[in-house]
């Protein structure tokens, strides 16, 4: 059937095999996410806009944390760094940016939410919504950027690839911290 | 010193500010699942749902890209392996959630779950295994590598795609 042979029918086997292994393992990893997800339910109808920009805040995240980890990748393979914690060099700007990132886009996302919001007839307060996403925002990359750090350099110092590590680590991660942050930032803010 | 904070700024906010407009479509859908009459069961699945579609399309362009390099078509393969890989995950996530929900909370059957799960799955996997399939022919035709170009398009278009059609097919089924 459309034109196969049997050694394509022995690697559509292998790919099976390999692909439903590893993804049992990412689908019961984001499963937890997903758990963390459930206790903001009630903030999700309680505040207007907050999930409007939910997707949006998630996607940040991986984002800066994962480039990030990719940047410091490459300059651990180039020697621009030393593989240890620094306050200086290659290291120090990388930090410096990705902060700024951090704030700068998580004021954005709460601004484009706040006006999608208003367009689609919805009364979001944009002010708490700035609020919620800098509160949170800072306080998950205040975890997620050392952990992106500690996770390249160690795999590097083990002789691994980090660009091979690095992002999908954080993937998993930070979806679970980044939530758990909105949570925290919600109970603080709203009440 | 070979990294400038400035520039990493500089050359970041453009791309990043586009994947926030992008996600603006997820956070719509998403909006508009919260009076589903069971919104924990939707939002259980979420981050995993979409990362699903989103790493098999992904595997999909990859291997179509080795493949146009080794010279071989094998399209149909790539296609029907993912297709069945993520049959098989979706419902392995239907029934782990389910399961979960089941302890903790009030949900529906098994059976209409399952479905809502799978049917939204596959078809949102098929949806983007198309643009996968079609961004390959379009690099082809323009010399490039075709996963530089569909693998940040699929992860950007995969959580909206996903997400909108979890909560459509789940307002279908379960209703408001």
């Amino acid at each position: 059937m459309f034109g196969f042979n049997d050694d394509d029918f022995r690697e559509l086997k292998e790919y099976i095999k390999e692909s439903t292994s590893i993804g049992f393992i990412y689908t019961l990893a984001e499963l937890v996410s997903g758990g963390v997800l459930l206790s903001l339910q009630n903030s999700l109808v309680v505040v207007p806009g907050l999930a409007i920009m939910l997707p949006g805040i998630l996607d940040l995240r991986g984002n800066i944390s994962s480039t990030l980890g990719a940047r410091l990748g490459s300059a651990l393979h180039m020697g621009w760094m030393k593989p240890r914690f620094e306050w200086k060099g290659d290291e120090k700007e990388n930090l410096i940016g990705s902060i700024i990132l951090s704030v700068t886009m998580n004021v954005i996302v709460a601004v484009i939410a706040s006006i999608t919001a208003w367009l689609l007839g919805i009364e979001a307060n944009i002010a708490l919504l700035i609020g919620i996403a800098i509160l949170a925002g800072i306080m998950a990359m205040s975890i997620l950027m050392p952990v992106a750090l500690a996770i390249t350099i160690e795999s590097y110092k083990h002789g691994w690839d980090p660009n091979n590590v690095t992002a999908p680590a954080i993937a998993t991660i930070g979806d679970i911290v980044m939530i758990s942050c909105l949570v925290i930032a919600v109970k603080i803010l709203v009440r | 010193m070979h990294y400038h904070w400035k520039q990493i700024v500089k050359e970041s906010i453009g791309p990043l500010t586009l994947a926030v407009l992008f996600s603006m479509i997820s956070g719509i859908s998403l909006d508009s699942g919260l009076d589903l009459k069971e919104l924990a069961s939707i939002l259980i699945i979420i981050p995993s749902f979409i990362n699903i579609s989103g790493d098999l399309s992904a595997v999909v362009a990859a291997r179509i890209s080795t493949d146009m390099y080794m010279g071989k078509t094998r399209r149909w393969l790539n296609i029907s392996g993912a297709l069945f890989v993520g049959l098989v995950l979706y419902a392995f996530l239907a029934l782990v959630a389910w399961s979960f929900l089941k302890l903790t909370a009030n949900v529906g059957s098994l059976v209409t779950y399952l479905t809502i799960v799978v049917l939204a799955g596959v078809l949102s996997l098929g949806i983007m295994i198309g643009i996968a399939v079609g961004l390959e022919d379009i690099g082809k035709r323009l010399h490039m590598d075709p996963s530089d170009m569909s693998i940040p398009l699929l992860s950007s278009v995969g959580d909206a795609v996903g997400v909108s059609l979890l909560i459509f097919i789940a307002k279908m089924i379960m209703g408001v």
